[in-house]
Formats: C-alpha cells, sequence, structure tokens
C-alpha cells in the first residue's frame, strides 16, 4: 500500500474514534455535564475530522464538517447558547457526519438531501436560532475564503525572467525586538527576497549605539535591498506575512530600471547575515561590533551564499545538536500490522503446548519436581505465562469502541418505534481481546433492538403502568471470573411468560405439559424459530430471533443468560472469554476419554463417600455437598460414552457453576490435573457436538475435547427440552 | 539533519507532516499535545517546532508560551499548523511566540516553503 493510502486508513480509523468522542461527548452534556472542556472536545473531534478530510480531498466531508465547525465554534465561544434543542440538533449532525465518514470510506459522498437539510438547520442556529433563516446559505457552504478547500499555490516563477517586465523594488526593512523574539530571522528574510531575483543590500547601522550602550535583546539594524525581479509588490509583501506586525517595511517601485547596476553576486549576504545574528544575540555570547565589521569586510566569500547562510543563522542548538535516530523513542505508539500479532498468538499458543508436553517426557524419565531440570520446568512455565499474558495484553481493547456505536442505534430505534428511550453505559473501559470485540458487537445490537423493541413498553403503557414514560435501557460490561460479562437490561414489561410458553407449545418447541421453571420459560426465547413478536416489525426483524444471538455468543464460546421480572424488566446477561486462543483447564478421565473442563466453570473437585450420594429413581441423583444437595451429572452418559452408570463414589466429582442450571456435579472416573491448554475450534474442523466447546491438543500429543459445562448441564437437567435437541442442533 | 517536532492530536496529520519531511531529509519526532510536546522537547530537542492550536491538556498557544519560556529555544523556529485562517488566531498565536504558521489543508511544498523561510 502507498504511504498515502495507508494515512488514509489511519485517518479513517481516528476518524472513527473522533466520532465517538464527539457522540460521547454531546451525550454527557444532554445528561447534564457542564464541563467546559466538553465542548472543546466535541469541537476537536469535528475540526479534526475536517482537517484530514481536506487533506485527502474529500470536500463534501469538509463542507460539512465546516458547518458543523463554525457552530461549535460559536458555542465554545459562547455566542450561542447550548439548550437541550441544539444538543439534539448537534447530535443529529453527528449522525449525518458520521455518514459522510462511512460514505467517504467507500469512496462516495453523504447523502445530499439530508446534508442540506441538516447544513440548513445547522446555519440557521449559527445565525441566531432556530427560527431564523439563513442568510446567503449558498455562499455559506462553499468556503473558499479561508482556505478550506485544497487547492494548488499560484506562484510567480522565475522562469518568467526574460520577460521584459522586469523592475526594480526598494525595499526597506527595520525589524523590532519581537521579530527576533519569535524566531524570526532578518538574514532568512532577505534569503527569501533573494529569491525572488536579483538583490543588492545595504545594510543600515545608523541605529546602532557604541558598545557600552549596547543592549542585546534590542534590535538595532536595518536593511534597505535593491530588488531587481518581475514579480509584483504582493508577491514581495508575502515575504514579510509572518513578521509584518513586528517591522517597519516599505516597499517602493524604483522610477528607472537601469538605476541598478548588473553586478555580480552582490554584497556579501553572509555579512548580512552575521550583522543579523549580532542583532539578535542568543544563548551565545553576543557578537561584538568590531567582529561584525570583521566578517562584512571579508571580501572573497565562499561561492554559496545561500549555504554559508545557513550555517550562520542557525540558532546554536541546532549546531550543537548531533541529530540522534530519535524519531522510535520518541512516539508514543507503534503500529504493527495485526497479522504479526496473530501469528505471535498462534506462536504462544504452539509454546505452550510444547512447554507441556516437555513437562510430561521430563516426569515420564522420572526427574522429580524438585530436581534442576523440574525447577528449570517451573520457571519455564512461569515464563511461558507471563509472555502469553504479554501478547494477550497488546490485542486487549477496551469495549467502548463497541458501546460507543450504541447511543445512536438506540436514538434511531427510539425514533422508528416512537418510544422514549435513555441509554445507561457502564464500564466501557473495561478491556478485552480484539478478536472478541470485533464479533460482539452484532449480539449486542440484537439485544438492544429486542430489549427497545420488544422489552420496552410505549410512553402511554409506560405511564399507565405508574412508570416514567422514557424507558431505560441499560449497557454495561464488567470481569467476572476470568471472562467478561456484558449485560444488556431494560425496566420494561418483562418476559410474557404465559405467551412465551404457549409459542413454544404451538411451535412444537415443548410438550403442551412440560413442567418448566419461570427461568426455563424464559430460556425458551433462545429455541431456534421463537419470536415472541406477534408482527413482523422493521427493527427486529422476521426470524432473527434471539436464537441467532445466542448462537453468536455460542461461537465465541460465550453464555446467555436472561433473568425477567413481570412488570419490571429483562436482563440479558452474556458471558465471554477474555481471549479466544487459550483455556485453563481440568484434564479428566470419562469412560476412556480424556476430556478438559474449563476451570472457570470448576468449584471444586472432591471424592464423595457412598453415603453422600442419594439415587433418586433410575437414573437420576444428588450429592450432598455440605448442607446441599446438588444433581448429579454422569458426563460418560450424557455424551453417550457409556450406558452403565459409574458409582459416584468410585470416581471424583466436580462441583461446577453453570451459567443457566445452577450448581451441578460433574461425575468423571479420574483427574490428571490442571492445564492450559489452546483452544482449537471443532466447529471449524469438524461439526458443533453438543456439550462440547472445543477440542485441544494434550501434552502428548492426543487430541482432547473441551466440554461446555453449560450446555452438558442443560442436556443432563432440562428433560422436557430433551426431547426437541435435534431441531437444537440442526440450527447450530 | 534538522530535527522537526511535531505537536497535533490527530494521528493522520501527524502521519502527513511525517510522510511530507522524511521523505525531505528532516528528522521527524512527534507528540500528541502540548504537554507531551515539552516532554518530547524536554527528551530530544527540536530545530524547528510545528504545532497544532486545538489539543487537549496543554492547546497550542499554551505550548508555544511554555517553549519561548525556555531559554534555549527563544530562537527556535515555531510554526502553528491550523485550518483557522482567522486573523485573530494567528494575531494570538504570534503573541505567544510563534514564528509563523500553516494553514491546514497544507501542500508538501508549500510547507517546505515555509519551513525553509524561517529555518535554515
Amino acid at each position: 500500500m502507498d504511504e498515502l493510502e495507508e494515512i488514509k486508513v489511519t485517518f479513517f480509523q481516528e476518524c472513527d474514534e473522533l466520532l465517538g468522542d464527539l457522540e460521547s461527548g454531546l451525550l454527557s452534556i444532554d445528561a447534564g455535564d457542564t464541563e467546559p472542556e466538553l465542548v472543546n472536545a466535541i469541537f476537536r473531534a469535528v475540526h479534526s475530522v475536517k482537517g484530514g478530510a481536506g487533506a485527502f480531498g474529500l470536500e463534501a466531508l469538509v463542507r460539512f464538517a465546516h458547518v458543523f465547525e463554525t457552530l461549535l465554534d460559536n458555542v465554545r465561544s459562547g455566542k450561542t447558547p447550548l439548550e437541550s434543542d441544539l444538543v439534539k440538533v448537534l447530535l443529529r449532525a453527528a449522525d449525518v457526519l458520521a455518514d459522510h465518514v462511512a460514505a467517504a470510506k467507500l469512496g462516495g459522498e453523504g447523502d445530499a438531501a439530508a446534508t442540506t437539510a441538516m447544513v440548513e438547520e445547522l446555519e440557521a442556529w449559527t445565525s441566531g436560532g432556530p427560527g431564523l433563516a439563513p442568510p446567503a446559505l449558498q455562499a455559506d457552504v462553499q468556503p473558499n475564503e479561508d482556505g478550506i478547500v485544497f487547492k494548488p499555490v499560484t506562484l510567480t516563477l522565475p522562469e518568467f525572467e526574460d520577460a521584459p517586465k522586469e523592475q526594480v523594488w526598494i525595499i526597506t526593512f527595520q525589524p523590532m525586538d519581537a521579530l527576533y523574539a519569535r524566531a524570526n530571522e532578518a538574514g532568512l528574510l532577505i534569503r527569501e527576497i533573494e529569491r525572488l531575483g536579483k538583490v543588492e543590500v545595504e545594510l543600515l547601522d545608523d541605529a546602532l549605539p557604541v558598545f557600552d550602550n549596547l543592549e542585546p535583546e534590542t534590535a538595532y539594524f536595518a536593511w534597505k535591498v535593491r530588488l531587481k525581479a518581475d514579480v509584483t509588490e504582493e508577491k514581495i509583501r508575502e515575504v514579510f506575512e509572518f513578521v509584518e506586525d513586528h517591522c517597519s517595511t516599505t516597499i517602493v517601485r524604483e522610477t528607472s530600471p537601469t538605476a541598478l547596476a548588473e553586478t555580480g553576486p552582490g554584497p556579501d549576504i553572509a555579512a548580512i547575515l552575521a550583522a543579523a545574528q549580532a542583532a539578535y544575540p542568543e544563548a551565545s555570547p553576543p557578537l561584538t561590533p568590531p567582529r561584525i565589521e570583521t566578517v562584512a569586510a571579508e571580501p572573497d566569500l565562499p561561492a554559496e551564499p545561500a549555504t554559508s547562510a545557513v550555517a550562520v543563522a542557525q540558532p546554536t542548538s541546532l549546531r550543537a545538536s548531533p541529530a540522534p535516530p530519535a524519531e522510535k523513542a520518541n512516539q508514543a505508539t507503534i503500529r504493527v500490522d495485526p497479522e504479526r500479532i496473530d501469528k505471535l498468538i498462534d506462536l504462544v499458543g504452539e509454546l505452550v503446548i510444547n512447554q507441556a508436553m516437555l513437562a510430561q517426557r521430563v516426569a515420564g524419565h522420572g526427574f522429580a519436581a524438585s530436581s534442576d531440570v523440574g525447577r528449570g520446568l517451573d520457571e519455564l512455565e512461569q515464563l511461558t505465562r507471563d509472555i502469553q499474558d504479554s501478547v494477550m495484553a497488546i490485542r486487549a481493547q477496551p469495549v467502548k469502541s463497541v458501546f460507543q456505536r450504541m447511543p445512536r442505534l438506540v436514538r434511531e430505534i427510539a425514533g422508528l418505534t416512537g418510544k422514549q428511550v435513555r441509554l445507561v453505559t457502564d464500564g466501557e473501559n473495561t478491556e478485552v481481546d480484539k478478536t472478541v470485540i470485533e464479533r460482539i458487537s452484532e449480539p449486542i445490537t440484537h439485544m438492544l433492538r429486542n430489549a427497545i423493541d420488544h422489552g420496552l413498553e410505549t410512553a402511554e403503557d409506560r405511564a399507565a403502568a405508574g412508570k416514567p414514560s422514557e424507558g431505560t435501557v441499560r449497557l454495561a460490561a464488567l470481569h467476572r471470573g476470568g471472562r467478561i460479562v456484558i449485560e444488556v437490561g431494560d425496566d420494561g414489561r418483562g418476559i410474557n411468560r404465559p405467551r412465551v410458553r404457549q409459542i413454544a407449545i404451538d411451535r412444537g418447541l415443548i410438550a403442551a405439559d412440560a413442567q418448566l421453571t419461570d427461568e426455563e420459560v424464559d430460556n425458551l426465547i433462545f429455541l431456534p424459530g421463537f419470536s415472541t413478536a406477534s408482527q413482523v416489525s422493521d427493527i427486529s426483524g422476521r426470524g432473527v430471533g434471539m436464537d441467532v444471538v445466542r448462537k453468536s455468543v455460542q461461537g465465541l464460546g460465550g453464555r446467555i443468560s436472561i433473568s425477567s421480572r413481570p412488570g419490571l424488566g429483562s436482563n440479558f446477561t452474556l458471558s465471554l472469554p477474555l481471549t479466544l486462543a487459550v483455556l485453563d483447564g481440568m484434564v479428566i478421565d470419562v469412560a476412556g476419554q480424556t476430556l478438559v473442563v474449563p476451570l472457570t466453570a470448576i468449584v471444586e473437585s472432591l471424592r464423595p463417600a457412598a453415603s453422600e450420594v442419594k439415587k433418586l429413581g433410575v437414573q437420576g441423583g444428588v450429592l450432598a455437598v455440605r448442607d446441599a444437595y446438588v444433581p448429579l451429572v454422569d458426563i460418560g452418559r450424557v455424551l453417550g460414552f457409556q450406558s452403565a452408570e459409574i458409582n459416584p463414589a468410585e470416581g471424583v466429582v466436580l462441583l461446577v457453576d453453570s451459567e443457566v442450571g445452577g450448581r451441578a456435579a460433574l461425575v468423571a472416573d479420574s483427574i490428571h490435573g490442571q492445564r492450559q491448554v489452546v483452544i482449537k475450534s471443532l466447529e471449524s474442523n469438524y461439526q458443533q457436538v453438543p456439550g462440547i466447546a472445543a477440542a485441544t491438543i494434550l501434552g502428548d500429543g492426543r487430541v482432547a475435547l473441551i466440554l461446555d459445562v453449560d450446555a452438558l448441564v442443560a442436556m443432563s437437567k432440562r428433560e422436557p427440552l430433551r426431547m426437541h435437541e435435534p431441531s437444537i442442533q440442526a440450527a447450530e | 539533519m534538522i530535527k522537526v517536532l511535531t505537536v497535533d492530536d490527530s494521528r493522520t496529520m501527524r502521519d502527513m507532516l511525517r510522510l511530507a519531511l522524511a521523505g525531505e531529509g528532516f528528522t521527524v519526532t512527534q507528540a500528541v499535545d502540548g504537554e507531551h510536546g515539552l516532554e518530547v522537547l524536554n527528551e530530544s530537542g527540536a530545530d524547528v517546532i510545528i504545532t497544532d492550536i486545538n489539543m487537549p491538556k496543554l492547546d497550542g498557544f499554551g505550548f508555544i508560551e511554555r517553549v519561548r519560556e525556555d531559554a534555549a529555544y527563544r530562537a527556535t523556529p515555531i510554526l502553528v499548523l491550523t485550518t483557522e485562517s482567522d486573523p485573530a488566531k494567528k494575531v494570538r498565536a504570534r503573541e505567544a511566540g510563534a514564528t509563523g504558521w500553516i494553514v491546514k489543508p497544507f501542500h508538501p511544498e508549500k510547507l517546505l516553503d515555509v519551513i525553509r523561510k524561517v529555518a535554515a
């Protein structure tokens, strides 16, 4: 990719961040935050979008951003008061700006009609309020006068020198102290004039006092320059652009051009520069007037006065600095191709497997853990783990980037449904692997749509129920137990359980006489094809229900569950791994198979006494753990490895917490111990298997399956659902 | 080699400056806001400084004032980089001690012209 194209990619990435900042800033203001820095920050966001867009010639984007920025500048300076109506307009303008950026990314321009309407609205506010018509609308949309529109600089080129228009200009130039105080250099200005044509320079040193009266910070010198060139006065004035307030300059045309003598290289620029330097002494000791004379009197200067001028006019710091390659050291961040990081993560995964294999082989050769080799291996394991954590941290990003996109979505759905909605977000700085971030946006979007479309009532219904007319939707992220938990909650009507149950029966998802707990009824909405919307709505769409959400969450190694209270609202909890690459697991044996149980699910492992196991019916049972009974789950039977039941008292029991079914006791034959395993997708290499989350390769090279504890517990527990399990499988 | 410190909160703009300058033999250092600019200046110095005006933490005006307070940088050219050709902004930048300005978006050649105008 060409470097400019790469910068363009950076620009669009930056735009996304800026648009996010813009929106969150506006929302904070909308929520009543009066911090003045907020207005500055939103101004800067629009300003930066405009600045970058200008560099890439994205004119439609620049024009809109300019109108937007002008209004924000008025707000910033207090000319336009920031009232609540205006914030709403600004939020919509932010949406239009986002559309422009999105369109520009694809090489197009934003919607012209929407832009024109928004431009009118913004200009009306800029010129005094929403009711006032914008003056001279068309003229304002094309902001050429301030140099916003990219255009080449017109130069009067010296190639035209031979045209018989050459004239002689007399320029007198007297710097003030302030000119030097801003690091401008008289010598450099004279050099600029020299670029325009042939010059004769005369130093006017009449003001120079005797040495005793010399003030080091005072400018004493003036210059008279005779310039023979075909240039306009304007062109000469441009040289003094930066210093016009800090010097007195006169530019007049000499009446007789022949008056300029045809001289050689002219009087020494270097001498003038030396004088200029003396006029502005820096950190170095000031040059004394006699020395100036010496330099100025030097008759034969090097052939390249410009070059010597460079050396003389440079600040001391420049000459002193060795100019080391300091660029890298000073960059706040470095950019790395994501493929390199992916490669690194893969390699670390292999390292983990390899380290485990090595440990196993070493143990097989009879080395004790306390031996030199054993201790070395321990250190290696610790190091491997540290490397892994560090590598993972490279890809960790706050969920903010996803959360920032949601306010707009909520506004849009609120607009479509006619409901009043307030979005509250929490924990947006929670960090999670980039691969996870990229894939949680869709399920979150869908859950939010559902929450507003199905969860929240209309303002009238809410008022009738004695609730505030504005509904609240809450989006939160937090770390819990080595996973990231995303919660989407609403204060709406909650799940209508009798209706859900009836629909499930009507669609043949459950038996008509199935005995389900409230929790199980709520979870029916995750079954494929289940949709509670009695009419197809534009927002949630037909057939795209919570089953799709659950599927994408499961694809991420995550779980989703719902809790609902009628009349008070629903809360969806999404629990995801922090990374998709590795997992801490417990390796167990069940019916001759080696399996891995994710450590995050395990509460404790124990060897139960026969007296603690209570049989219930033909195959069920519970285990007495301290003062509670926990249902026993025979892994081998549930997964179909064996038909005969293991006696829990002869094996090992793992107490697990599942997101859906509460606590359960998994029965296994034996435990091998804790290992870190690299997750290999079963789905992409084979197909999804109920009760199995993924596969891995163990230290001895064997493939082991990683259990999906939630699914396993659900499979063992939900008798009414089990007969319909194939329909879930088919959908997944 | 002339060392140019670029101070801008926009990554795009920093990259554009680096692209325009690095190919022309300048050594480019970067900072993301005025405060960071002062840090970078402390660490590695600069022969020319190009700074944005609108920045978080410490804006361009404040940054220039602070740079000028340091005797070592009183003669270092400082160019302000801004889309606003608003005369009031230029005046304010000059009051703070700016040597000149560059209007965004800049043509790379124009940028070099301006640097040449204030630096050797």
